[in-house]
Order: structure tokens, then sequence, then C-alpha cells
């Protein structure tokens, strides 16, 4: 994935900044993050429970 | 000062300085043009969405982007600012207010929630701060880049077009001082990351974690002043973001985002918080003991009251928190992470 940067000025001397990017690596991605829909136990094993979810 | 800069156009004198506060040992910015800035426009003027043919001129002169950033019209702080328009004392030092205020447009949609743009949106953000951390802490003038969102009319945005801002002050700000010389002198007493202790100390309890990742770790802290304040903590010893690979960079994107889709849902409307990232000065200090991480506050402490910072907090600085962290965090735990649309 690249990023890519577009500096302008703007007429009373800001300057603005356009990011862009090459999308293709995106959405192949997935990723999981544990607490995403869990019971809600308490305790230390909660943590490590639970299918995470998809977002 | 620019000159072709409106704040300077309106042919009223104009104040900012910096005054330093000899009682609290704190810089105070003053910039009395910001009292003339846009306050909630309709959607139709909305200053921050792209300009459209024949429409009025927005910040943007494009009808299309992904990300913009832009130097903020009304800053607190400016690359050239003016000299201070009071003379200082000994007791009361006076600096300009140097520095750089920039605004970071997340979305060309006027009414997009963050909640429902996908992952990539998240990591793109991401990406974007992380060049601007660098990119302004390059500057000598600038000793910490600071990137926070106010989300929500509860805590005083006054454009609803989703954006956050990124302040590059000519100094370390309070706040962010005191937690790192805590950290300084664990790090000399225990020889280790205060952050680092923090996050073990949570994980090996378990019961205020909200969620994780393989690099970062959610929790309401032990000692979190609001109901619902989520810390996002790197499980490695990151100072900043310059540390971050392409890993690290999705991780955050994706509990970012499953942060606020769960925040976005627990109440079933759009939850309004200030975000902040903490990260290591870019004066060349801090490398051991800063640690990055972001910290969440949202004014509600249930779907329908707000917690107030009033005498004690306002006045005296010491924060009650009507609820306990463990019993918040099993209910941001329990809210399922997806838009809240989805679920009526």
């Amino acid at each position: 994935m690249k990023m890519h940067k577009e500096e302008i000025k703007k007429e009373d001397g800001r300057y603005l900044i356009y990011y862009s990017f090459d999308d293709e690596d995106f959405a192949r991605k997935d990723c999981s993050v544990k607490g995403g829909n869990e019971s809600g136990e308490s305790g230390k094993s909660s943590i490590s429970k639970g299918g995470g979810a998809d977002v | 000062m620019n000159p072709a800069n409106p704040v300077f156009q309106k042919g009223v004198e104009q104040m900012s300085e910096l005054r330093w506060n000899p009682l609290l040992k704190e810089w105070v910015i003053t910039a009395t043009h910001r009292q003339n800035r846009t306050f909630k426009p309709p959607k139709d003027f909305c200053p921050l969405c792209p300009s459209q043919e024949g429409g009025f001129p927005t910040e943007v002169p494009a009808e299309d982007f992904d990300i913009v950033v832009f130097e903020n019209r009304f800053p607190s702080l400016q690359a050239e600012p003016p000299e201070p328009g009071i003379m200082g004392s000994k007791l009361y030092p006076v600096r300009p207010a140097q520095g750089i205020c920039e605004v970071v447009l997340f979305t060309p949609e006027h009414e997009g929630i963050m909640s429902r743009q996908p992952l990539s949106k998240f990591e793109k953000l991401v990406k974007v701060w992380k060049d601007r951390y660098l990119e302004l802490g390059a500057k000598d003038y600038i000793d910490y880049v600071y990137i926070f969102e106010n989300r929500g009319e509860e805590v005083g945005v006054t454009l609803h077009h989703p954006h956050g801002q990124i302040y590059a002050y000519p100094f370390i700000p309070p706040i962010i001082e005191r937690e790192l010389d805590s950290s300084r002198e664990h790090l000399e007493k225990e020889g280790e990351c205060l952050y680092c202790r923090v996050l073990k100390e949570e994980i090996n309890d378990g019961r205020r974690i909200v969620a994780s990742n393989d690099s970062f770790t959610a929790v309401i802290p032990f000692f979190a002043r609001y109901s619902y304040e989520v810390h996002i903590y790197a499980n490695q010893h990151f100072p900043s973001l310059k540390e971050f690979g392409p890993e690290e960079e999705r991780d955050l994107a994706a509990i970012l985002k499953l942060l606020i889709m769960k925040y976005d849902n627990l109440f079933g409307f759009i939850f309004p918080y200030v975000m902040c990232i903490h990260q290591q000065p870019v004066d060349g200090s801090g490398f051991e003991y800063s640690h990055f991480h972001i910290e969440f506050y949202p004014p509600y402490r249930t779907a329908d009251k707000l917690k107030y910072l009033a005498g004690s907090e306002a006045g005296a600085g010491s924060f009650i928190n009507g609820s306990l962290a463990e019993e918040k965090a099993e209910e941001l735990r329990k809210t399922v992470p997806v838009s809240f649309e989805r679920l009526a």
C-alpha cells in the first residue's frame, strides 16, 4: 500500500495536503479483534475467549 | 504573521501569545481571533465539505478527496506568529504563540459516520497521523505533536463534518509532561516503562479489558476518571507512531474501528468523545519512558446524563467517577460492534 501526498497553497497562504492511497491491499485483509462480541464475562480468561469480530 | 491570512484581515486588533501561569507552571494560549471562527453552520454552508461547482468556496477546492490536511484558518498557534500584544515580566513571561494547528478531514461526506467507514479508512488515517507526526516533529520550534479529535457538540464541536485536529506545540503540554515525569521516575526506580507496567497490571487482572489484538489493548483503566474512558495501549514499548510498521498500523486501525462501533452502539447514538493521542515528544526526549497510547474521554455517564467538570474537577483537579471501571468495561465488552443502524 502506498500513500501519495499533493500539497497546494491556498490563496491566503495556508497549505492544504491531499492524501490518496493505492487501495488494492486493503480489500484482501480482514482483522479480528478479541473482545468484539464476547460474553462479557470478567476475569483473566475473558480476553482470550470468544471469536472476536471482523471489523 | 502571514498578512494574507483572513484571520488578520478583519480590521480588528488580534491578540495571540503564550502567557505563563506561575501557579500551575503552564503556558496559556491567548488567541482572540478564535472568537470569530465559524460556529455551527448549516449543512449547505459547511466549510469542510468539498467545493462544488457553482457552490460557495469551501476549505477544500476539489470535488472529492480521500483524506485532507490543512492549516487551521483560526489557529491557536502559528508558524509565524505575531509579536505578543502585551509586555511580559519576570513573574509573567510571555512568548509568541509559535506552532502549527492543522485540521484533518476524515472523509468528504458531511454526514459520514466513522463507525460505518471501512477499516481501510482507519488504516489510511493512521498513516496520515504518522506522516504528520514525522513532518511536524521535524520542525525545530516544535516540541510536541498532539493529535486529537473532538466528536459531538457535547464536547464543543462547532463543525459537524467528520474531522480531527493536530496541535504542534512549542512546549510539552502539562498533562503529557506530568505523565512523562511519572514514567521517567518509575523507570529510574523500577527499571521499566510505567505504561508497560500499567498494561501488564490490566492484562493480569483482566476485568477492565474491553478488547485486544496482537498489537494493542483497549482498557478502561483502574484509575479512569470518566465512566466510559477507554485507553488503547501499544502492547509493545513503542514510543510513537514512528516505530509502527504495517502490522501495527493495521491493528491500530482495527481496534479503533471496533471501539468506535461499540461506543456508537452502546446507547444507539453517535457517541461523543474527546480522543487524545499521547506519544513521545519530538524534542528528542523520552524514548525509554514514552509509550504510544490513545485516550478517549466520552462525556456521557449514562444514556441521557452527561458528566460535567464541576467544582471538584474544574476547581481542584480531583475527579469523581460515579461508576466502576470494572462494570463499564464489561458493558463495553458485551456491546456488539456493529453499526447501530443495523440493530433497528
